[in-house]
């Protein structure tokens, strides 16, 4: 119970008997975990400067509307601590909007020179442990968290000697109105209290703060509001938001785990992915996830593919509710997305390569390269398939929960408008062929290029889902459109060359220059850096996944035998320059059997922000490379597939490397919990209801409750819970 | 600054090979020194400039002395190069603009964040110059824009330094800094005592091609206890 409230001005510091706040605190910190090498725990030891930054990305936490970073309390030169409050941005030196950054709430006056310490991020309850001292001695700990059961409050717990501790002030409001009109308020309490040493050396002081985010999107946030749920948090004490924490974050992993058996390093690695995945997306409203989510401030909080192909899938899976709420964010932006096309000549609904609060292209104009030089950026004007991705994430909840409703109702424009874009966006040459002229794929090394095999796919299939969407719910006026539609999908040209039985990455790729990725050296490898802006365009280096992240996106709608043929053609001529393209390499070479290029490539995926593989991790985590490993478990080395709203069966093809013993994932398919071990030549499947499965193209069984074992060769369950025995 | 009283008379050694050069650059040699908090140390060493033996014997001097060197270019070389003639007559010899490159590594960096520090602390304009090489670039690289701002942001942080005083060039180092020094008063070359590898190899091709600015040769050795020094203030901010 907080009894009194302590001034940094006055000094105004409570003596209490022990049973006060030492014990609140007592409680809370008892509950550290030991740093041990579990598979939950992240353990980030002191540190040289340069990787302060990156350790607070890192150690951010997270509940989805407020993201923190891990910031030492102390902050200091090296560090750049801030809040972030999903959504909200604003506009600095009049340019283009940026995430707010808010007051931070881990700020204490700490003065002491730690010689050791630890800070220890513990995955499973989504709390951030910090213990600093010197000599042996433990000077300063603390527990900090970003309640999940409530978004938008914090809570910081720590005791410290009053040699190295201040007496934070008491009670804070505050309130940051951003520009789109929203803001914050935000009101923080500190209790403190002092215990002398009997001894008579420095006495031990003990902080609870709670804080409370009132976020209001459009308008004012209340403040009356925003007392109440103070008052409501600082009731309940650290003991009970701790104990409501563990119990929010073990429901979230309870449909979301990923464990490879036999690596706890690996494991690790996902889990830290899936923390941060699930600690950037809120489960209601709209959710605007930004290329670095709530734990940095690159990219400016803007949207990009990156939230609708890398990050929502991992929601659509496990936690739908924030798939649609990141769906919910596109539905509101559909009027902005109509007027670009309109704008543009066109009909439809044409998305933004980058977006903010209202919707509009953010894109930059122009940036510096390497050298500090300004030089155009021309993403926001080619790279189109942004449109078609959109339309892709929504098809991917349906399918994933197994309803059209989502699809027939608010999320019906998201592949209808989108469709009538690409029709009026595509040329039909006197052959009768599609082509979409003046575009960019992924593959930014080639800037404005004809038929794009990528972009061409995904129209087709947007225009072909579209189509099938109509004709199930369409009015009469709407089905002649959707015919045209399936002729458009059918007519464009996909890039598919008989002679080489692979696909050309767009118009005039073939011609140009021949240079091997290995001539640069090992990947990853900047060969834009090597090459020059100019010498990459020339050479059919690319920078990331292409034609590849078409087998991976959409591997039903190529050409079946072709994924092979442009494996080894791709792969011999990719940079990985892109955070985005290792993972969808480990995953579509996973599916293909390929298991040491793909593990290669997994391992370089994980390393990304945890050995800072960029030189940008300072500035926050790259959401979609954590979303892509979560997809090159799942959609590769266990080859889950899901097809639309539809699919009797859930489908999968595992490919288990023969260093793992096992993969174990959860999963929601179908409004089902599903709890898969996936080795290479059986399955185990635990759910609550009947389900049909599929392993690899053998025909579909019905497991049934409460689990069972699917054996590939038979393809049929086997004894119902006793499968180990089985398999042996 | 608890370093301070620890650095009084320890000396900062000035090699020249003339006394001419020494008194054509007194003023610079006294800015350094009140930069550092150290106290000249005149030495005459003759050597033939660029010469591979004048090479060797200036980097074993930089290895015996246990502070920086500093190497000044001669008035006889100087004189030949129009635009360094004026410096090496004592005209316009102060240390105002100073160039630190630096290799992006750790140990560089934090020895560039403290030598800036002390170097803007007496009004000097420092610019740091990091050459892009195959072998500390980024490994990915996601483009010009966000990615390169971000890029840019978290280099400067890493060498404590102000925002336009980056400056990032691509090629071969040795090259880059002789291009580059045209415009300072003073080059800072961080190196190990190692005499063959590494940061020695730069300043071997520059010593190769001629002195024409002076030379503060810091080993990364010394660096490290003067990095710590200075960093007290902020020695909490890294620990866990």
């Amino acid at each position: 119970m907080i009894t009194k409230l302590g001034t940094a001005r006055d000094a105004d510091v409570e003596v209490e008997e022990p049973g006060g706040l030492e014990r609140v605190v007592a409680e809370v910190l008892f509950e550290r975990p030991p740093a041990d090498q579990s598979p939950w725990l992240l353990v980030v030891p002191s540190g040289p400067p340069s990787m302060s930054r990156v350790y607070e990305s890192l150690l951010t936490v997270a509940d989805g509307i407020t993201g923190t970073r891990g910031s030492l309390e102390e902050d200091g030169t090296d560090a750049s601590p801030a809040v972030f409050v999903s959504g909200l941005y604003d506009t600095r030196d009049g340019g283009a909007e940026s995430l707010l950054v808010v007051r931070s709430w881990t700020t204490l006056a700490l003065n002491g020179s730690f010689s050791t310490g630890e800070r220890v991020l513990d995955l499973l309850s989504g709390v951030l442990w910090r213990m600093a001292g010197a000599e042996d001695a433990e000077l300063f700990s603390s527990a900090r968290w970003a309640c999940l059961a409530r978004p938008g409050t914090t809570v910081l717990v720590a005791e410290g000697s009053s040699s190295v501790l201040e007496v934070p002030a008491a009670h804070e409001v505050t309130e940051d109105r951003a520009s789109s009109g929203g803001g914050v308020v935000q009101v923080i309490d500190t209790s403190t209290e002092a215990h002398p040493d009997s001894r008579g050396g420095p006495s031990t002081l003990h902080v609870v703060r709670i804080g409370t985010y009132q976020v209001a999107a459009r308008r004012a946030p209340s403040r009356s509001r925003a007392a109440a749920r103070q008052e409501a948090a600082c009731r309940a004490g650290p003991a009970e938001l701790l104990a409501e924490q563990r119990v929010a974050w073990a429901s979230r992993w309870a449909e979301a785990d990923v464990e490879v058996v036999g690596n706890p390093e690996l494991t690790l690695s996902v889990r830290l992915a899936l923390f941060h995945l699930m600690s950037s997306v809120a489960g209601s409203g709209e959710a605007a996830v930004g290329a670095r989510g709530l734990t940095g401030p690159s990219y400016a909080g803007h949207v990009f593919w990156d939230a609708d192909v890398f990050v929502l899938p991992f929601m659509a899976a496990t936690h739908p509710r924030a798939a649609r709420a990141m769906l919910e964010y596109r539905i509101r932006r559909v009027p902005s997305a109509i007027e670009t096309a309109s704008t543009l000549g066109r009909r439809g609904a044409r998305f933004p390569w980058e977006s903010a609060h209202d919707g509009c292209d953010v894109t930059p104009k122009s940036g510096v390269n390497q050298h500090g030089e300004i030089v155009p950026i021309r993403t926001g004007e080619l790279e189109e398939h942004i449109t078609a991705d959109v339309a892709w994430a929504a098809w991917q909840l349906a399918s994933w929960s197994g309803r059209w409703r989502f699809l027939e109702g608010p999320g019906r424009p998201l592949l209808v408008e989108t469709a009538r874009y690409w029709a009026s966006r595509a040329r039909l040459d006197d052959a009768g062929v599609g082509h979409i002229e003046s575009v960019t794929g992924p593959d930014e090394y080639h800037e404005n290029v004809n038929d794009n095999a990528f972009t061409n796919q995904m129209a087709a299939w947007n225009l072909a889902r579209a189509a099938e969407l109509v004709e199930r719910t369409g009015a009469a006026s709407e089905l002649d459109e959707a015919i045209q539609w399936r002729g458009l999908s059918e007519a464009l040209f996909d890039g598919y060359d008989p002679g080489t039985g692979r696909h050309e990455q767009f118009a005039g790729y073939d011609d140009l220059q021949p240079i091997f990725v290995s001539e640069l050296g090992p990947v990853p490898v900047a060969a834009d850096l090597l090459l020059g802006h100019d010498g990459v365009a020339r050479s059919q280096i690319i920078k990331q996944a292409d034609v590849l992240m078409a087998h991976h996106m959409i591997p039903d709608a190529l050409r079946p035998g072709t994924l092979e043929h442009d494996l080894d053609f791709y792969l011999l001529r990719t940079a990985h320059g892109s955070s985005l393209s290792p993972a969808v390499h480990a995953s579509v070479l996973a599916r293909q059997g390929r298991l040491d290029e793909a593990l290669s490539l997994l391992d370089l995926t994980q390393n990304i922000d945890l050995d800072d593989v960029t030189g940008t991790t300072a500035g926050g985590l790259h959401l979609a490379a954590l979303g892509g490993l979560w997809q090159a478990f799942v959609l590769g080395f266990a080859g889950v597939r899901v097809s639309g709203p539809d699919a009797e069966a859930l489908v999968l093809d595992p490919h288990i490397p023969t260093q793992w013993r096992e993969l174990r994932l959860k999963l929601r398919w179908h409004g089902r919990r599903i709890c898969l071990r996936c080795r290479s030549d059986a399955i185990h499947v635990a759910c609550a209801t009947p389900l049909k499965v599929r392993l690899g193209d053998r025909e579909p069984v019905v497991v049934r409750p409460p689990e069972a074992w699917v054996e590939r060769e038979a393809s049929r369950p086997l004894s119902q819970g006793r499968g180990k025995e089985v398999l042996r | 600054m608890s370093s301070k009283n620890k650095e009084v008379n320890r000396p900062l050694v000035v090699v020249a090979a003339a006394a001419e050069d020494l008194e054509d650059f007194e003023l610079l040699v006294a800015d350094v020194a009140r930069a550092l908090e150290l106290v000249p140390a005149p030495e005459l060493v003759a050597r033939e400039e660029g010469g591979e033996k004048a090479i060797g014997k200036l980097l074993a001097m930089a290895s015996s002395v246990s502070g920086p060197l500093l190497v000044l270019p001669s008035r006889r070389h100087a004189g030949a190069m129009p635009d360094r003639a004026g410096k090496a007559r004592g005209i316009v010899a102060r240390m105002r603009r100073v160039l630190i490159p630096s290799d992006g590594s750790e140990e560089v960096a934090a020895g560039t964040r403290a030598l800036y520090r002390r170097f803007t602390r007496v009004g000097v304009h420092v610019t740091m110059l990091h050459v892009m090489t195959e072998d500390n670039m980024p490994r990915m690289w996601e483009g010009s824009g966000h990615h390169a701002a971000a890029w840019f942001d978290e280099l400067r942080r890493r060498h404590g330094a102000a925002p336009d005083v980056l400056k990032v060039v691509s090629g071969e180092p040795g090259h880059e800094l002789r291009v580059q020094a045209g415009a300072a008063d003073l080059v800072v070359l961080f190196w190990r005592h190692d005499s063959r590898a590494g940061h020695a190899a730069v300043i071997r091709s520059l010593f190769a091609r001629g002195i024409e600015v002076p030379q503060l040769l810091v080993a990364l050795e010394w660096m490290e206890g003067h990095v710590s020094a200075d960093h007290v203030p902020e020695a909490s901010a890294g620990s866990g």
